[in-house]
């Protein structure tokens, strides 16, 4: 299996969060996004800071909602992979 | 695919309508490939969005320059005879500035090709990147001469069935519809510029002119291939 940069990474983490409907527990993307906790905190900062997830608390448990900006970022590339793809490089 | 200044019809308008839609499609690939380069930083996609917007570059040199530069030429040509003394004046000054601009045009389109050749190679070398921009430039100078036109042709021929190849063998693995686009593109671009080869050879006016035209069509087929890429990227169809 290839390894994900961290391009990759971050498509995989807004996916993981659109299908489970926009919000999701650290704990399943942390066995979703397939990474480790450290990795997992490093990446969440970082989308956060961006504005592409926020953190929210649903009923005193801590989520992670993916916000409009990360919704058009994961549109985006999945335009952006499907053409680079497509020419195979 | 050169404006001749003297040698032109309908037929270089028709060239000049398919370049300005392949500027368009080539430089949106390019800001797509950006894009990629921006967000991954991958060196292959930075080269990508280069050699895309080289290709949108000479297509719009085509579109735009040459024409107006013929339109420019003819037209003191045949209009402004009372003139004569000072178009005279300025025919050497039009075509050196024409020569100038055919040598724009075929840098830029073989430096595009060749940047793809050189990204499905694989091969990690600035050096041997070097090495292929050095030649171009100097196959680019004969375009100084009227040998050029087979010359250019050929060389589009040779790099572009190189990227064909590539892409077709990514067709083979993939077996996605893009990938049979982008395949069917560069396919389509390489037999454009044997038809376009074709039309100098044959000395028949009709064979010439049929050549002619099936040249700018077979292009256009390609920069359409390539449209349908960006359409189904834009509204999510998948395989």
């Amino acid at each position: 299996m290839e390894r994900r940069n961290k391009f990759e990474i971050i498509i995989d983490i807004l996916e993981l969060m659109q299908r489970k409907g926009g919000n999701i527990k650290p704990t399943h993307l942390l066995y979703g996004g397939n990474l480790s906790y450290d990795r997992l905190k490093k990446y969440i900062q970082e989308l956060e800071e961006k504005g592409l997830i926020m953190q929210v608390t649903d009923k005193g448990k801590i989520r992670y909602r993916i916000t409009d900006k990360g919704i058009n970022f994961v549109n985006e590339a999945r335009k952006i992979k499907e053409i680079t793809d497509a020419f195979g490089l | 695919m050169i404006i001749r200044l003297m040698a032109v019809n309908w037929l270089n308008a028709l060239g000049t309508l398919v370049s300005f839609f392949g500027a368009f499609i080539a430089l949106f690939i390019g800001i797509y490939a950006y894009k990629a380069f921006k967000a991954t930083e991958k060196r292959e996609y930075k080269l990508l969005a280069l050699s895309f917007f080289l290709i949108a570059f000479q297509a719009l040199i085509y579109a735009t320059v040459l024409p107006l530069l013929y339109i420019f030429y003819n037209k003191m040509y045949f209009s402004l005879s009372n003139l004569e003394i000072i178009f005279m004046a300025y025919k050497p000054i039009l075509l050196q500035v024409s020569h100038v601009i055919n040598f724009l045009f075929i840098l830029t389109t073989l430096m595009g090709y060749t940047l793809l050749a050189y990204l499905y190679s694989k091969i990690q070398s600035k050096s041997l990147l070097i090495l292929l921009g050095s030649l171009v430039f100097a196959l680019s100078v004969y375009s100084f001469s009227y040998v050029s036109f087979i010359g250019f042709n050929l060389t589009s021929i040779l790099l572009l069935g190189y990227v064909s190849y590539h892409t077709i063998k990514n067709y083979n693995e993939k077996k996605n519809r893009n990938a049979l686009y982008i395949a069917a593109s560069f396919s389509l671009i390489l037999i454009s510029h044997l038809l376009f080869v074709a039309s100098e050879i044959y000395s028949s006016d009709q064979t010439r002119a049929l050549f002619s035209l099936l040249g700018p069509i077979s292009q256009l087929a390609g920069y359409l291939s390539l449209f349908i890429v960006l359409i189904r990227a834009q509204y999510g169809k998948k395989k």
